[in-house]
């Protein structure tokens, strides 16, 4: 059986939509079933295999008229994965950054000045409010969905909002190593090749750096495919089916 | 009508049509037309956003499920869509 019509549709409608990988080819998988379903209908009806198909991408609608409306779940998926890898990577690495910091012997010498102070304690509250915000975006595009009519429009802010907090986050970060007596340097005289400890240092560093990139490449997605051309409100046209004169 | 606010005409359809017991896509998209009768003013392709926003909003669940040979995906009310229907 031929199924070229079914497949260049399914390709094309893959083509158009980005989001999580898993739901999109579910989605698309659940497409090619309804219309396979459509053309088993046809072809029982007595159409030919090539005018089924095509009857049945008519009741489908075409790609432009319909996928701005998956686009939309997808948006939606990509907002939430963004927004709950961001509280947990925030949450977490607020409870561990004093921790991980002592070890290195930072402040071993001497007390820190007001004004170092003052910064870690702003830094600290900002963190507390960035997660909690973060919370909030995890309810919108969770439960909250109920309440919020159209919670796909909030994606997009969503991404950069993330991608802003994060570049908030690495200048802090470098103000703070800079800032800190020891940290840098702690950190450095801990790597050598002689010493198999600075192999944890240097994996450390990377359980530290990398999660914010994932983080940071998930806004992005969640940018990129949230724009108002690919959620546009397609006005679904009237159809009536052959098979339900 | 707290939480059923965004519910708009073809939500309602669609949820009435699984009231009678779990569906798949295709087997719905022929109970809308019926229901519907002359015209039915929505695509098939439309149909399963509104069905994943149903099941985000918490109205239905779905699974795949084997059926004569084929997987397919099978959606069916929450109590929170039963109720939601009802009013």
């Amino acid at each position: 059986m031929s199924q070229s019509l079914i497949d260049s549709y399914i390709t094309e409608m893959g083509r158009s939509l980005s989001g999580p990988r898993r739901l999109k080819s579910d989605l698309l998988l659940e497409a090619r079933d309804s219309l396979t379903d459509a053309v088993d209908a046809y072809r029982d009806a007595g159409y030919a295999e090539e005018e089924a198909q095509s009857m049945a991408l008519a009741d489908f609608g075409t790609v432009a008229e319909v996928a701005p409306a998956y686009q939309r779940e997808l948006a939606l998926a990509q907002a939430r994965r963004t927004a709950r890898w961001f509280v947990v990577l925030m949450a977490a690495q607020m409870f561990l950054a004093d921790e991980s910091w002592r070890s290195t012997g930072a402040w071993s010498d001497q007390d820190p000045t007001a004004g170092y102070l003052f910064f870690t304690r702003f830094w600290d509250y900002s963190q507390m409010i960035f997660v909690v915000v973060a919370v909030l975006a995890l309810f919108t595009f969770g439960l909250g969905v109920r309440y919020v009519s159209a919670p796909w429009r909030f994606a997009r802010a969503t991404g950069w909002l993330t991608l802003a907090v994060l570049g908030l986050k690495a200048l802090a970060s470098a103000a703070l190593l800079l800032a800190t007596p020891n940290l840098a340097s702690g950190m450095v005289s801990s790597i050598s090749l002689t010493h198999p400890a600075s192999l944890f240092t240097l994996l450390g560093l990377a359980i530290w750096v990398l999660p914010n990139w994932y983080v940071a490449i998930s806004a992005v997605r969640c940018v990129a495919i949230s724009t108002a051309r690919r959620l546009g409100t397609a006005e679904l046209g009237r159809r009536r089916s052959a098979l339900y004169p | 009508m707290p939480g059923t606010y965004f519910l708009d005409h073809h939500d309602r359809e669609v949820l009435a049509v699984l009231e009678r017991g779990p569906l798949y896509g295709y087997l719905i998209m022929e109970a809308l037309r019926l229901r519907a009768g002359e015209e039915l003013d929505l695509p098939t392709g439309g149909l399963y956003p509104i069905l994943r926003r149903l099941e985000r909003l918490g109205y239905v669940r779905s699974a795949w499920v084997a059926l004569d040979g084929r997987h397919r995906r099978t959606y069916e009310l929450t109590e929170m869509g039963r109720q939601a229907h009802v009013r």
